[in-house]
């Protein structure tokens, strides 16, 4: 077998083709297919990946605007609370009970008072704009 | 001896194996395919709406009641929300035990509410109202229990944070937000607004993630009123007095602004919380003020002298025979107050004295057609206001129908029907010149963004204005000595007439039960308020007399409002108080009124127009009178207009320039001080 073998890579002449090694060959147009298949894949999957983080992006922002608007809900009605508690307690019978029952002030008899000046009010215009609630 | 391999028998069973795999792929992929056919193509409708129904839902965007103001803008009626507490009765468990927990913590559940609860959860409905608009208290302490089948949301409640004030003019609101009496029914459909629709989509967890404006909600208009918050406590506070001291049986109070027809205040008593309306009764929610009618007395005898004057038949001074005090007609007997004997009296003592006898024969003088002309000219018999849908227009024949017996009648007051709203009108009209003007509650509405104010209507010309100055002397002359004394101001001319009258009582008069009444303006020659008074049935010591009963609490209720709105004394006025000194003293000219222009003698020519009178103003609003009447104005110095060129009343033509001297009072500083 070694003289076999011997003789061969002496004489130049090639090995049966059982016994020859396999050589891979590089398939260059193949490999440049494969390439712009995979480069197209990857622009389609970022292009989805964009798309898909836009969408949850707006959703988040969806919940956020919901919360904020919650949020603001929340302090309009609060503020209305407040203001009728205000009024509640500008009542004239509470202001009054306060002013002679608690801080003994007394209500001036008409001829210790004296007219300073007097403004008069000028009039509305006919037709005005008020800002909107 | 080796055995012979067929070189391609892995060809086949490959090729077969993969074949099995391919047509495995296949299946699989179709079967996939044909799966989202059906969903998204054959089944598209029904999945879509199962679909929309999970994600999304309508919620309903309430809109909110208008408020309701005073001409200041301060609050009378106010609409917050409140948490209204729900329960799914399916998911509570016991009903006992579940309605048990819940009055536990509200604390103050009746037997009643206990039942009605388990009944409602015995009901096998989805959702039920536990209870609806509770304090912030409550439903904390019921979402402190942390039951997962209690549900809260909101809902808007109506308040009226000044309790009683002016309770029969704002009327007052059901559960639902339904106005039910007053200007809260009057004008629902524009208070209430209207309510929109909002889209909401969820996600699976029910967090919403975006939310849609279907239909904006359109808020409900807002009121401003004619009423001024404080006059109208004045009133309630005196009236309430007066009712108290003379133990009536109720009373209301007309305060109105002579000019315009606004009503600054009406009161009645007994009266309500309109917060709290259930607890009280129809006799505390009627407004006695438009809807009770009464017999006026006396105080009608200011329609008879109006009518005698107006129409010529009588002069102020001229002599009225009321004898001995008694006229009789066929088997009918009128005498005197208590009996009095006032023999030759002056038209103007008629009324001083408060004649019944001269009343009659005054109206005996008129003749039933000319009086009855006057009446109706004065606006009784019919409804004055728009803003009281359940106003009564009163009770009044048709002249055709007097008898001579009903001519002695409503010559003094009798046999006629009023309401405290009419007389005050009448006497606002003696007050103005002689013009019947419009009473109206509502100044203005506000409504998307704009107020619109609403202007006097003046409905007619009742009495010349010299009548009215005759009759205004009178009326003087009825406080200064007459009846109604009480009603007397030191400092201010005060004009007004008494009444007393006997009320029916199962068809006859009674000797008991009285009306008193006083109506009254003042100051008499610039008039800025009428008030009329009205007290059904005083009994208490001090009488039962319009000048003994309703006249005191005109004095008190007058002097108050005249404290309030700052009026300077029409008798012997003080010379205006200077606070601070400059070479040239500020001059304030008197009550302001811009559109008034001073007499001048000499015709306009076409165009022309006269200058108003603008000393007093501050500058802006000289600028606002002169822009429109397209005039310009050159201004110097700031505070108020001292001194302005052309003079007042002198005939301009739209374009031209005035020119405004303005000045400003300081205090003056102290030699050697700082400034």
């Amino acid at each position: 077998m070694d003289g076999r073998i011997a003789d061969v890579m002496g004489s130049g002449i090639s090995p049966a083709p059982q016994n020859r090694a396999i050589v891979l060959e590089v398939d260059q147009a193949r490999q440049r297919d494969f390439k712009r298949w995979l480069l197209v894949f990857a622009v389609l999957v970022a292009a989805a990946s964009f798309d898909a983080c836009q969408r949850y992006g707006i959703v988040e922002h969806g919940f956020r605007l919901d919360q904020i608007q919650k949020l603001r809900d929340a302090e309009d009605a609060q503020a209305r609370h407040l203001r009728l508690e205000r009024e509640s307690l500008r009542e004239p019978s509470r202001i009054e009970e306060i002013a002679t029952r608690e801080l003994h002030l007394v209500v001036p008899a008409l001829a210790d008072t004296r007219v300073i000046e007097r403004i008069v009010p000028p009039e509305q215009p006919p037709s005005s704009v008020v800002a909107s609630r | 001896m080796a055995q012979r391999v067929e070189p391609n028998l892995w060809r086949g069973t490959i090729g077969r194996r993969t074949a099995v795999v391919i047509v495995a792929f296949v299946v699989w992929a179709v079967a996939i395919e044909a799966r989202l056919v059906y969903l998204q193509v054959i089944d598209h409708e029904r999945m879509s709406a199962e679909a929309e129904e999970q994600q999304s839902r309508n919620v309903t965007l309430l809109a909110p009641r208008g408020e309701i103001l005073d001409r200041h803008g301060d609050l009378l009626a106010y609409s917050v929300d409140l948490d209204t507490i729900g329960a799914a009765p399916r998911e509570a468990g016991d009903p006992q035990k579940a309605v048990a927990r819940l009055c536990a913590a509200l604390g103050d559940c009746t037997r009643d509410e206990v039942s009605t609860l388990v009944k409602r959860f015995r009901s096998g409905r989805g959702y039920v109202y536990v209870r609806r608009k509770v304090t912030a208290e409550e439903a904390r302490r019921v979402r402190d229990l942390n039951l997962p089948w209690v549900v809260f949301h909101k809902e808007p409640r109506r308040f009226y944070p000044n309790l009683s004030l002016a309770a029969h003019v704002l009327g007052y609101v059901n559960l639902e937000n339904n106005g039910l009496a007053g200007l809260e029914s009057t004008y629902d459909q524009r208070v209430r607004g209207r309510d929109g629709m909002l889209l909401v989509m969820n996600d699976g967890q029910r967090r919403t993630f975006s939310s849609t404006v279907v239909r904006p909600p359109v808020p409900g208009a807002s009121l401003e009123l004619t009423i001024d918050r404080y006059l109208q406590y004045i009133a309630e506070r005196e009236l309430r007095a007066g009712v108290a001291e003379h133990r009536a049986r109720g009373g209301s109070v007309v305060i109105m602004d002579p000019h315009t027809g606004e009503l600054l205040a009406i009161a009645n008593s007994p009266s309500f919380n309109p917060n709290a309306f259930a607890k009280s009764g129809p006799d505390q929610w009627r407004n006695r003020a438009v809807q009770d009618i009464y017999e006026p007395g006396s105080t009608f005898k200011m329609i008879t002298a109006s009518a005698a004057l107006e129409t010529g038949a009588f002069s102020p001074n001229d002599v009225i025979d009321t004898g001995s005090g008694v006229i009789t007609l066929g088997s009918r007997r009128v005498t005197e107050y208590e009996g009095h004997r006032y023999g030759a009296l002056s038209l103007t003592d008629v009324m001083v004295k408060s004649s019944n006898v001269g009343a009659i024969k005054i109206g005996f003088g008129l003749g039933a057609e000319r009086l009855g002309a006057f009446v109706k000219a004065f606006g009784f018999g019919t409804r004055l206001s728009p803003d009281f849908p359940g106003e009564n227009a009163g009770m009044v024949w048709a002249p055709e129908r007097w008898s001579q017996s009903s001519l002695m009648s409503v010559s003094m007051g009798y046999e006629i029907g009023v309401t405290p709203l009419q007389m005050a009108a009448a006497a606002s009209t003696i007050a103005n010149g002689g013009e019947l003007i419009q009473p109206r509650v509502v100044r203005a509405v506000i409504e998307g963004g704009r107020r619109v104010p609403v202007r006097p209507r003046v409905v007619r010309r009742v009495i010349s204005p010299s009548t009215a100055a005759s009759l205004v002397e009178i009326m003087e002359a009825v406080v200064e000595r007459g009846t109604a004394k009480a009603a007397r101001i030191d400092g201010y001319t005060v004009a007004g007439k008494t009444g007393t009258a006997a009320k029916l009582v199962n068809r006859y008069y009674s000797r008991s039960d009285y009306n008193a009444s006083f109506v009254g303006f003042l100051p008499s020659r610039q008039p800025a308020l009428t008030i009329l008074v009205v007290i059904d049935t005083p009994r208490g010591g001090k009488g039962y007399a319009g000048g003994v009963v309703a006249a005191p609490i005109f004095h008190r209720i007058a002097e108050a409002a005249l404290r309030y709105l700052g009026l300077p004394a029409s008798v012997n006025p003080l010379p205006p108080l200077i606070v601070g000194g400059r070479p040239r003293p500020l001059e304030v000219a008197g009550p302001a009124t811009p559109l008034l222009v001073a007499p001048v003698a000499g015709p306009l020519a076409e165009g022309q127009l006269r200058l108003p009178e603008l000393r007093g103003l501050s500058g802006r609003e000289a600028m606002r009178v002169l822009a429109r009447l397209g005039i310009g104005a050159r201004i110097n110095g700031d505070g108020l207009v001292v001194e302005q060129t052309p003079l007042p009343g002198t005939p301009v033509e739209p374009g031209t320039w005035c020119r405004l001297v303005l000045s400003r009072a300081t205090a003056p500083t102290p030699p050697g001080a700082q400034p």
